[in-house]
């Protein structure tokens, strides 16, 4: 398979010719592509603040996928050098207690897996984008992972409860949640049909509830029994380690006990349940632990190695819940007709695709091409095409995904308009004509304006209000 | 019967006494419209297309009825400028020769009609496409056909537009096959006519019922 979906810009792409992601430049690895439909990628996101933990998780899942190769014929692995040294330096702080290096500004690129045959585990490609649970706060730090955040559609949200309480003093978990909200708000990303997937961590530090503690210390992986290839001692076989239908069954049970722990005993758990139901997002809880153990009294180190405990569960969610992704996309279609204008039309069009660009990847169009005159990230034009081409947009629309959305800026009428009058797209679609240039539309939405400069913010809101 | 899909996903069929795939029907708008949101010949353009438009009117395929339905084809145009398209839709696709078109009305027009494989002839189009073959075929298929309704009618080799083809006396100059519906332009014309019509200007005046279709060597 060779067109299939980028890791780095959402978009489908046919890396046949070359692998790199064309809007991006970075290097998409060879198996990514080539294993795509062996080892379809799974999208997640993690959200975590300072201090809760989500260094240590990653340091112990990989290292966790890594253990299990031993159990089988299956392989975990790191798709390019960028996963690699990142691991590598996660791996370090985590061993370490150093401070995470802050995320180098530019478009964010992920941590890119291969999981592929490991015992009762999908074969997958995880594609993980990391956010800072920080950025939250700023708009400007947020809005470089907006891509992500639209399209990756399970989120693991780190929270460590002590920390809660000692180090954030006085964030709740609604609080924290309600951070999270702000920023895809800002964003206008919808939250509806996410999925949140709590990881609790630092686990061990916790007494209650009595059967997710319990559960934590009996971890099948965990308690392994120790093999010595000295001693010529067999690699056991995987079944009699771990019984994941088992394993599964018990985790999604542990998931409903730490929900009802949440909403009884974590300060603003029940607020954050709320909210998040309210947005009709999905929850699950998980309970982990990376270390085992409190780092020694420095704060830095630790008295024993490190045990994970129970790390595979956000995974093994993940993978359960198989959510797509989902790119929202804003198409801007100008009329090459508009030339005659084009200096104050210009500067109208690109302040409309800076401010759509906010909430959305924008493409742009002109009327009568199905190519786009500039890709998502990229102002328009400032002129239009030298040849003047019909006013077509069917070619074009039947390009489009049907979850899209147009905005059409237009100076007469669209010949090819009314062939789609009985489909989805008069409702997703805005047709903004210049003064009494307007055509009887039928279904579709039509919005006259005598001066775009002046109502641009119109525009936007009337566009932003579609379904 | 064989089918197959143009490189732009429109149906063609096998005519086998011809060896030739041929378009199922006349070019239409619809896919002439794709052409000219692709191509950068800077000849089409706006103000070529209201020329044509305005010589035989579009028409959305949802509105296709017995009384329009040519609407929907591409007329007006030149030879010349159906062999843009036919290079647009890729190698070995062409316009027919006075021959090869009177050997698949002599095939088409003792074959009966059969009902359109849908899942073949429409899997690879849009929405719009589909709705607009469908549409025409509805309409076909209760016209006011003489005798049994065979593959010639279903096809519009007859009843459809004049269709432009290669002359065998010049391979330089260009003729018309076929038939065209008293309601869209009255001629004389019959598929079956010994010699082909010769249009006095051929490259220079644009004719309202001069369409065309495209075929390739089997």
């Amino acid at each position: 398979m060779s067109s299939v979906i980028c890791p780095f810009c959402f978009h489908i792409h046919d890396f046949r010719s070359q692998l790199k992601c064309p809007e991006t430049s970075f290097e998409v690895p060879e198996a990514y592509v080539s294993d795509f439909e062996k080892t379809p990628p799974l999208w997640l996101m993690t959200v975590g603040f300072k201090q809760h933990g989500k260094t240590c998780f990653i340091a112990a899942l990989t290292q966790i996928l890594e253990t299990m190769q031993v159990w089988s014929s299956g392989f975990f692995v790191a798709l390019d050098a960028f996963t690699f040294d990142r691991v590598r330096q996660i791996r370090a702080e985590a061993v370490g207690g150093s401070l995470p290096k802050s995320t180098p500004p530019g478009r964010p690129r992920p941590l890119l897996f291969q999981a592929q045959d490991l015992p009762g585990i999908d074969s997958r490609c995880l594609v993980v984008y990391d956010i800072p649970g920080e950025s939250f706060d700023d708009f400007d730090r947020v809005a470089d992972y907006a891509p992500a955040m639209r399209a990756v559609q399970t989120v693991w949200f780190f929270v460590c409860l002590k920390d809660l309480e000692e180090v954030h003093k006085g964030r709740t978990l609604q609080e924290l949640f309600a951070v999270y909200r702000s920023g895809m708000r800002r964003l206008r990303i919808e939250m509806k049909g996410r999925t949140l997937i709590v990881v609790f961590t630092k686990f061990d530090q916790e007494e209650r509830p009595q059967r997710v503690a319990n559960y934590l210390i009996a971890d099948p992986i965990n308690r392994r029994p120790a093999i010595s290839w000295e001693r010529g001692e067999e690699t056991p076989d995987v079944n009699a380690v771990l019984n994941l239908i088992e394993y599964r069954r018990e985790m999604k049970e542990i998931s409903d006990v730490l929900e009802r722990f949440t909403r009884a005993e974590v300060r603003g758990g029940a607020g954050f349940l709320s909210m998040a139901r309210s947005e009709e997002m999905r929850v699950v809880f998980t309970a982990t632990s990376a270390l085992g153990q409190d780092p020694a009294h420095d704060g830095k180190t630790l008295d024993e190695m490190a045990r994970p405990f129970r790390v595979l569960d956000p995974y093994l969610w993940a993978a359960e819940l198989k959510a797509p992704v989902v790119v929202r996309r804003f198409h801007l279609v100008l009329d090459g007709a508009s030339r005659n204008s084009s200096n104050v039309f210009s500067k109208v069009v690109t302040e409309l695709w800076r401010r759509l660009a906010s909430f959305a990847e924008v493409n742009t169009y002109f009327l009568g091409r199905s190519t786009r005159a500039a890709v998502t990230g990229q102002p328009p034009p400032s002129q239009p095409p030298g040849i003047l081409k019909p006013r077509l947009i069917g070619p074009l629309l039947e390009t489009l995904a049907s979850h899209d959305q147009l905005l059409i800026l237009v100076d007469g009428p669209i010949i090819d308009l009314r062939d789609f009058d009985q489909t989805a797209w008069p409702r997703r679609s805005l047709l903004v004509f210049r003064g009494d240039t307007c055509q009887a539309e039928g279904t579709w939405q039509v919005f006259s304006v005598n001066d775009h400069a002046e109502q641009l913010d119109e525009i936007v809101e009337r566009f932003l209000r579609l379904p | 019967m064989q089918y197959e899909i143009d490189l732009k996903g429109f149906p063609m069929v096998l005519i086998e006494s011809a060896g030739l795939w041929v378009h199922w029907l006349p070019v239409t708008k619809v896919q002439f419209e794709r052409f000219l949101c692709e191509t950068g010949d800077a000849r089409y353009d706006d103000k070529w297309y209201a020329q044509v438009r305005e010589l035989n009117p579009r028409i959305s395929p949802r509105e296709i009825r017995q009384n329009n339905y040519w609407q929907a084809f591409l007329t007006g145009i030149f030879p010349y400028e159906a062999e843009s398209f036919a290079r647009w839709i890729g190698e070995g696709y062409r316009l027919p020769t006075d021959v090869e078109w009177k050997q698949i009305w002599e095939a088409a027009k003792v074959r009966p009609a059969e009902e359109v494989p849908a899942e073949t002839l429409l899997s690879k189009l849009s929405e719009r496409g589909r709705e607009l073959l469908t549409q025409i075929e509805r309409i076909v298929s209760t016209d006011g056909v003489e005798g049994d309704r065979t593959l010639a009618d279903q096809m519009l080799l007859r009843r459809g537009v004049m269709e432009w083809v290669e002359d065998q006396r010049n391979t330089q100059l260009w003729c018309g096959r076929g038939e065209t519906p008293r309601r869209f332009q009255a001629t004389l014309h019959r598929p079956e006519d010994p010699e082909p019509a010769r249009p006095n200007e051929p490259t220079t005046r644009r004719l309202k019922q001069y369409g065309f279709r495209l075929v390739r060597v089997a």
